[in-house]
């Protein structure tokens, strides 16, 4: 799907008492943004598109106060058929991250102290023409292709009757449903693991509620990353790791889609190797487990691009006691940035939550 | 259809792990290396080629048909044929 985007953007970073100190020009990955925009559209579509073709237009919303060439937020609408027109609003801290990595240049050039607040406002201008000339021609034509969503008819309403909701569902967000089956088989997964992360994906399908009209993900199984390589803090996805999954789910021959993927936080681990294991280990061991760290965040874009994408952490929680119980976080794309998520969780309302344990909302290190 | 041995060009498939990202490359030229190819579709694709330290992502090229990873350094005429699927594998960490 093409994107259009008829403006260059560039960052203004600010010392906290407004002083200018550097621009910065940025080229937002727009991807996110787009893929949220086209989920929003196949959501309110009432056709029974599975995809809309047409492209995709992202343009600035000047800032009330200060005018052009001041952004306040960005509006991504589809055009096509379904639900196309149909605008999004995607927050200026999108640009968050491009932020984050221009003040690093500055404490990296001595303009910024480390740990110093600074501001940001982003600027966008009319892009002029590409600059010709030593762009590399690839040597062949690559045309991508917006694969169509695979939706089965359910009913939302049936889906919630037997589902508890855990942690916050945001009113953006689409619903997910996540057997707890699968829920129960990562905690096990995990204790199996010890004092290294593990982790695999989720599958399931996506449905269409026609009534409402609706799209939402049910998740009914997971595949465990078995040729994984783990260590106490990292889980390293390998070219013969993913190899191995899709013979697994080729396996299954279920025909279902990957919704996202899920991964291990051993905090226990962390807090009892802190002492002699590296630096890295010895600062997550002063952290909760339900957060996305920079290179889940990574990982997140990289593989699980797809607006309907989740992500779910499994951490150890301490209580009160002294004692350990698991937590759930579960991640997804909000308006193009990867925020912490609420789900349902089937089964018997009473019984979920006392249970297999607490799910709490988390938190990213990307947009703080 | 164009035999791997004999074709000049290729025109081949490209997914990425999930399956939420698919390409077609037309008139792949047979002496490409798949490294070159997979390059290529990363750019149009619009995938990461780099990871959240900034570093080059690798990206593997599993031939669906084959069951296999490609090299980098092979060529896309003595490993492909019309209509193949590759799936684009990232060596990726999670935190």
């Amino acid at each position: 799907m093409q994107t259009e985007d008829e403006y260059a953007y560039c960052l203004e970073l600010l010392r906290a008492d407004g002083g200018l100190m550097a621009r910065a020009p940025v080229v937002p990955d727009w991807q996110p943004a787009c893929d949220w925009a086209r989920l929003v559209a196949l959501r309110q579509d009432r056709t029974g598109a599975s995809t809309l073709g047409g492209s995709i237009k992202v343009r600035p919303v000047w800032d009330a106060a200060a005018g052009e060439p001041y952004v306040s937020s960005f509006e991504v609408a589809a055009s096509g058929s379904g639900g196309a027109g149909q605008a999004s609003d995607i927050p200026i801290n999108y640009l968050y991250r491009y932020a984050q990595r221009a003040g690093s240049d500055l404490v990296d050039r001595g303009e910024l102290e480390a740990g110093d607040t600074f501001l940001y406002r982003v600027l966008a201008f009319p892009a002029g023409a590409s600059p010709a000339g030593n762009s590399t021609r690839p040597r062949f034509d690559v045309e991508e292709v917006e694969p169509a969503l695979i939706l089965k008819e359910g009913s939302l309403q049936q889906y919630l009757e037997r589902s508890v909701a855990m942690g916050h569902v945001h009113g953006d967000d689409f619903p997910v449903v996540i057997r707890k089956e699968v829920v129960i088989e990562t905690a096990m997964l995990m204790r199996r693991a010890g004092a290294r992360e593990t982790g695999g994906v989720l599958l399931g399908h996506l449905r269409r509620d026609p009534d409402i009209p609706e799209i939402f993900a049910d998740v009914i199984a997971q595949v465990p990353a078995r040729l994984a390589e783990s260590s106490l803090a990292r889980l390293s996805f390998t070219g013969e790791a993913w190899a191995d999954i899709h013979a697994a789910i080729a396996e299954r021959g279920q025909g279902e889609t990957i919704l996202g993927w899920w991964h291990t936080h051993p905090v226990r681990h962390w807090r009892a190797s802190a002492e002699r294991v590296e630096q890295e280990a010895a600062e997550l061991a002063n952290r909760r487990g339900d957060f996305f760290s920079a290179d889940d965040c990574a990982l997140h874009r990289t593989v699980f691009p797809a607006a309907y994408s989740v992500g779910m952490v499994v951490s150890d929680l301490p209580t009160d006691s002294g004692s350990w119980q698991i937590n759930w976080s579960l991640f997804g794309w909000r308006r193009g940035i990867i925020e912490p998520r609420g789900y349902y969780m089937t089964h018997e309302r009473d019984e979920a939550v006392a249970t297999a344990g607490k799910s709490t909302g988390g938190h990213n290190d990307q947009t703080g | 259809m164009k035999t791997s041995e004999t074709a000049q060009t290729v025109d081949v498939h490209f997914t990425d792990t999930s399956g939420q990202k698919m390409a077609k490359a037309r008139n792949v030229p047979g002496d490409c290396t798949i490294g070159e190819a997979i390059q290529n579709v990363l750019s149009q694709l619009r995938l990461p080629q780099n990871d959240a330290s900034g570093r080059p992502i690798v990206y593997h090229g599993l031939h669906e048909r084959e069951g296999r990873h490609l090299q980098a350094s092979e060529t896309v005429g003595a490993s492909l044929q019309d209509g193949d699927n590759v799936v684009l594998q990232p060596n990726v960490d999670a935190g």
